[in-house]
């Protein structure tokens, strides 16, 4: 059979030859029962012919030296859903990525590629904003999620105006737990094991401002350094340092602050997790 | 009065002190009232030792100095 020979115009009056019918009419998709009977039918087959072969659904080409399957050339396509991506997952086999969640990332996992939540970055997360009142008051439930607590603790008075007080903190509610030395003005004040004070004796009536940071605060392995900076007002102003340890490998959850005397009036505790 | 500012869900409570808890409150307010005391009776000694040697303060801070 001498297929293969491109296109033709038949005009009317033409005279249809058998060369013309093999050569010109033969170019469809010949379709047949299996690749036996397509082998019987054609013996001599040419260079671009077409054979849909019913027992297997394959269409089938002739190259000019042997029958090819149409359908495994080129790539199956693995996706089945919006936003899926192809990757090559061994050589070049194509595997479907399905799409990820919002905010997802490409990364790079077990040599292929996968969708992730980005790293999270550094820097300070406000966790709570709270308004000191009463006797005591107590920052509860606080994230684990971090490194370190930074509190920016302003406008601290009390009710009762001028009365000396110590400013402190009983983490977890807990005293006697803590270690350190009270620095005011370069003058060592005392060592205590007992409230975590953040200040030494100071006016009540006057503004106390002070950074607090503790560090592995959510450790259960290892003690947590803490470190206060500020102002207080002892009978004039003066730079407060504290410096010193909770002894406890418990972590911590509350932060209880309250003053030694009296209750406050005022005084925001602004808390941030650092990571 | 005691605040509990719960920072999972923000919730704010202010209630009176329990017993345990006002029994500790009294006798800090107790300690307190004895260290300022204290602390007064200790500023007037030393400014009785001063009027005694005849110096100002500021004369016993240089000569400690």
């Amino acid at each position: 059979m001498a297929a293969g020979l491109g296109f033709k115009t038949f005009n009317a009056g033409d005279i249809l030859s058998a060369s013309d019918t093999n050569g010109y009419l033969m170019q469809g998709v010949l379709v047949f029962a299996s690749a036996a009977a397509r082998d019987a039918a054609i013996t001599s087959p040419q260079e671009g012919q077409f054979a849909y072969l019913k027992d297997t659904n394959v269409t089938t080409y002739y190259t000019g030296s042997a029958w090819a399957n149409l359908d495994t050339t080129g790539m199956v396509n693995p996706m089945t859903t919006t936003g899926d991506t192809i990757y090559s997952s061994s050589g070049s086999t194509p595997a479907r990525l399905g799409i990820g969640s919002t905010g997802n990332v490409l990364t790079v996992s077990g040599g292929v590629p996968v969708w992730s939540a980005p790293a999270g970055g550094g820097g300070m997360t406000l966790l709570s904003t709270t308004t000191l009142s009463g006797a005591s008051t107590t920052i509860s439930s606080i994230s684990q999620d971090y490194v370190n607590l930074y509190a920016i603790i302003t406008n601290v008075r009390l009710t009762g105006g001028a009365v000396s007080y110590r400013f402190r903190c009983a983490p977890n509610g807990t005293t006697n737990i803590t270690s350190g030395t009270t620095i005011t003005a370069g003058t060592v004040n005392e060592t205590t094991s007992d409230y975590l004070f953040l200040t030494t004796t100071v006016q009540g009536n006057q503004v106390n401002e002070q950074i607090f940071e503790l560090a592995n605060y959510a450790s259960t392995t290892a003690f947590k350094p803490f470190r206060v900076d500020g102002l207080v007002w002892t009978n004039v102003q003066k730079g407060n340092l504290v410096s010193g340890a909770i002894e406890s490998t418990t972590a911590i959850t509350s932060l209880v602050f309250s003053p030694s005397t009296d209750t406050f009036t005022s005084g925001t505790v602004k808390l941030y997790g650092v990571k | 009065m005691v605040r509990i500012h719960n920072t999972e869900t923000d919730e704010v409570i202010d209630r009176e002190m329990n017993s345990v808890e006002f029994q500790q409150y009294e006798a800090e307010q107790a300690a307190q009232a004895v260290a300022e005391t204290e602390a007064e009776a200790k500023v007037a000694q030393k400014a009785a030792l001063l009027s005694r040697l005849g110096i100002t303060q500021d004369e016993a801070k240089l000569l400690l100095s």
